[in-house]
């Protein structure tokens, strides 16, 4: 009775493809979340005597698991009737669910699912009809017995997979919730099956031709003229749903948003006109270069915010960020800006000072001594 | 300043690098030449005082020498009004107006320029022009000043005021005001605008109080505190107000009657104190007129201020002819005057112009006659409240900048009258002389100035 209880390998691995099959919980000892709460415990429950009560449960309960996969086992069920109330014992204490008595796994909440009751009774039906055979019955009466159990088992299981995938505590909550279906499962390519699309070469030929890709030294134009089209093809009118093109602009610790549409010549800044806002000559004429560059002069309206920096990093600022939309709206006249570098974001910004000196550069007072 | 730097700058020569193409020296200027390295590269050519080849001298000498060679300019200046096919404003459109009066332009004259005689100016406007008036026409050469549309709308609102169109005075779109404050922005042109309409006014035949400079009521002249009122007069000034107001009204005057024959208050005199005897007022006799109350108060300086109050108060009992009150540089009424009232030994407290009594008197606009005051930004003014203190909240209007239409009319002007070379004018530098100055009237004549051709 003992070389029962004995582990044999065959039961390891399939317990493993059980467990998994299952949905393992992120636990690392691995619930089986339905049938059994101590299925945690359960392997090294397996090598202990079938002393207590608890230990005489889960290995009928396992190979009632076991039995669904691997019909070796059903020799176990014929056996004597030591088995059967070892059976029906397990039958009551599974009938009896709650299990504050069972030492779980710290963090189980026994969880009471209607669906779950029904499915441990005619689970354990399976019990009960190997209970009601209490004689030893023909081999033939075992074999049907044997196959409807089979039979029954699967379908069980069908449902008990159902109930398991939908109310699934553990993981398949996580899953459920995070809205993968199934389908979006089947969908991964890692678990396609890749023999049967169309058009897709056989393995050696994609070998073949990425090893070709790889080695093939491409000429220098053609890598260039690929890196032109590409550039060209990103040379795209950026304009957002309200029609106006944006740029940013940033110089020396000042930021500007600018937007631009076409209209009368309005130009305001920070709310405020521009000639209040830079009353000096130079920092205007200094804005308004792109448009002037560009012949554009009097046809947009721009609306632009700044902030940071002092008023010479604003106008600069600024004045990238008109460039910058310019392009964004024009992508035409980005040669002419290039040209007068009106898209190079100056990248001058104050020193820092260093020890020994002053300031950046000018040293200290030189003392003769 | 900046004439006597270019004149310098002439005389030493241009460049030997080609005519007018002086480097950069900003930072944001490229190679070409922008207003601004003009600017700045005249004034380091000052500083460096180099002498180049004067090969190319005499040559530019001649051009530009009409930019700072008042002389030669006022000379060839001579030779072009023989020349009427110069007068070619933008789009082919005439320079100047043809209308002989202001009060028959019309909104098709707008963009246009209207030409004053200097002697008819100054013998309708004998105060005095306001300052931005005086510079353009010193600048230009002539006198003549831009009708704006903006000038029109002001003049046909006082012209519905007094006479109210029949029947479709429902179906205009603006209300008629009869009291406006002028605000807007530095240089639009609203004290020229004020200065028109007074002119329009007078040629109407109207009684017009015209101040070209409302600070004058409130700095200068002597202060002291009335105990009877609680204000302060300011008897200097108030003869200063009756005399300008006697300038051009004179005629007018003598044919209207006083209607009030209370006795004027007398004050504090110009430095001679108080009457003696204790005569605090004085009366006019019966029948008198205006001109007589005003000459009382020019003669009596103890009477001036009473006489100003009471001018104030006869103003708005005149029925035969129109009023109107033209105040220039009105903010200034709604701040600290100059004088200070000495609270302890060692400290003051400085007057506010409403404390004044001349001020005090005219400065409110609840009342139901005409009156026009302009903002100035040339005095110190600061910032004023948005609902000012007795004035209506309609009242205030913001004197918009010159058009693109406008700049264009003013840079064809300036071309005209040889302000800028005919070689570097173009419709584009007037565009962007616009744009740079965003509608700014007197940066628009500066920069006009330095037009070149690209």
């Amino acid at each position: 009775m003992l070389s029962r209880l004995l582990p044999k390998p065959s039961h390891f691995s399939l317990l493993t493809r059980i467990s998994t099959k299952f949905h393992p919980c992120p636990h690392p000892q691995f619930p089986s979340p339905l049938q059994n709460p101590t299925f945690t415990t359960f392997l090294p429950r397996f090598f202990s005597a079938g002393g207590d009560g608890n230990n005489g449960q889960s290995p009928p309960d396992v190979w009632n698991l076991s039995k669904e996969t691997d019909e070796n086992f059903d020799p176990l069920f014929g056996e004597s009737s030591g088995d059967v109330s070892g059976i029906a014992e397990a039958d009551s204490w599974t009938k009896s669910t709650g299990g504050d008595e069972w030492e779980t796994v710290p963090g189980f909440r026994p969880w009471s699912l209607g669906g779950e009751e029904d499915k441990g009774d005619d689970l354990f039906q399976v019990g009960d009809g190997v209970q009601t055979r209490t004689s030893v019955e023909s081999d033939q009466e075992d074999e049907g017995k044997r196959i409807e159990e089979a039979k029954r088992l699967e379908k069980e299981e069908k449902e008990l997979t159902a109930v398991l995938k939908g109310p699934n505590r553990a993981f398949g909550d996580l899953v459920a919730a995070s809205g993968i279906t199934d389908e979006m499962l089947d969908s991964l390519i890692a678990l396609k099956d890749f023999r049967g699309i169309k058009g897709l070469p056989p393995l050696h030929e994609i070998e073949d031709i990425r090893y070709r890709k790889n080695t093939s030294k491409s000429s220098r134009a053609d890598i260039e003229r690929q890196k032109q089209e590409e550039v060209a093809k990103a040379r795209v009118r950026l304009v957002d749903d309200k029609g106006r093109a944006y740029g940013t602009g940033r110089r020396k610790c000042s930021i500007a948003r600018v937007w631009i549409q076409p209209g009368d010549g309005n130009f305001v800044i920070n709310d405020k006109q521009f000639d209040v806002y830079f009353p000096m000559l130079d920092h205007r004429a200094a804005i308004l270069r792109p448009f002037s560059e560009t012949k554009t002069l009097g046809l947009w309206d721009i609306n632009c915010t700044v902030q940071g920096g002092g008023l010479s990093g604003q106008v600069g600022a600024i004045r990238l960020g008109v460039s910058r939309a310019l392009q964004n709206w024009e992508p035409d006249l980005r040669p002419t800006l290039k040209a007068s570098g009106f898209l190079t974001r100056d990248s001058r910004a104050v020193e820092r000072k260093k020890p020994g000196k002053a300031k950046a550069r000018k040293s200290f007072q030189w003392v003769k001594r | 300043m900046l004439r006597t730097i270019l004149r310098r700058a002439i005389a030493t020569g241009p460049r030997s690098d080609g005519p007018w193409r002086l480097t950069a020296t900003a930072n944001y200027s490229s190679s070409k030449d922008t207003k601004s390295t003009v600017k700045k590269a005249k004034k380091s050519n000052k500083s460096k005082g180099e002498a180049t080849a004067a090969a190319d001298d005499d040559a530019y000498a001649g051009a530009d020498a009409d930019l700072f060679d008042d002389k030669g300019r006022a000379r060839r200046l001579q030779a072009d009004e023989s020349d009427p096919s110069l007068d070619v404003g933008p789009n082919g459109r005439p320079l100047f107006t043809s209308t002989p009066t202001l009060a028959q332009l019309t909104s098709m004259d707008s963009c246009s320029y209207f030409k004053f005689k200097t002697e008819e100016l100054n013998k309708v406007l004998p105060e005095g022009l306001p300052l931005g008036m005086v510079r353009e026409f010193e600048e230009a050469m002539q006198s003549a000043v831009l009708v704006r549309q903006s000038f029109l709308d002001l003049r046909d609102n006082f012209r519905r005021v007094v006479d109210p169109p029949l029947g479709s005075a429902r179906s205009k779109g603006s209300k008629v005001k009869k009291q406006i404050v002028l605000d807007g922005p530095v240089s639009c042109g609203k004290s020229t605008a004020l200065a028109m309409l007074v002119h329009w006014a007078r040629e109407e035949g109207w009684l017009v109080l015209y101040v070209p400079r409302g600070k004058d009521w409130t700095h200068g002249g002597f202060f002291y505190k009335n105990p009877q009122t609680g204000l302060w007069d300011t008897p200097v000034q108030a003869e200063n107000i009756l005399k300008d107001f006697l300038k051009f009204n004179e005629s007018r005057l003598k044919q209207l009657l006083c209607q009030i024959s209370d006795p004027i208050p007398l004050g504090e005199g110009a430095g001679v104190g108080w009457m003696k005897d204790g005569i605090d007022s004085m009366a006019m006799p019966e029948g008198s007129t205006l001109y007589d109350l005003v000459d009382t108060g020019i003669k009596h300086t103890h009477a001036a201020v009473g006489v100003v109050v009471r001018l104030r108060k006869e103003l708005s009992l005149v029925k035969d002819i129109p009023v109107l009150i033209a105040i220039d540089q009105y903010n200034n009424w709604f701040t600290f005057s100059e004088y200070e009232e000495a609270v302890t030994v060692r400290s003051t407290r400085p007057i506010h112009a409403k404390e004044l009594a001349t001020v005090k008197a005219f400065r409110s606009m609840i009342h139901d006659d005409m009156m026009v005051g302009a903002f100035s930004h040339s005095t110190a003014v600061g910032k004023l409240r948005q609902d000012l203190p007795d004035v209506p909240s309609d009242a205030r209007i913001n004197f918009p900048r010159y058009t693109l239409d406008e700049a264009a009319a003013v840079c064809h002007y300036y071309l005209r009258q040889r302000l800028i070379r005919r070689e570097a004018f173009s419709e584009e530098n007037c565009k962007r002389i616009y744009y740079l100055s965003n509608g700014n009237g007197a940066e628009m004549r500066w920069l006009a100035t330095f037009m070149r051709e690209q």
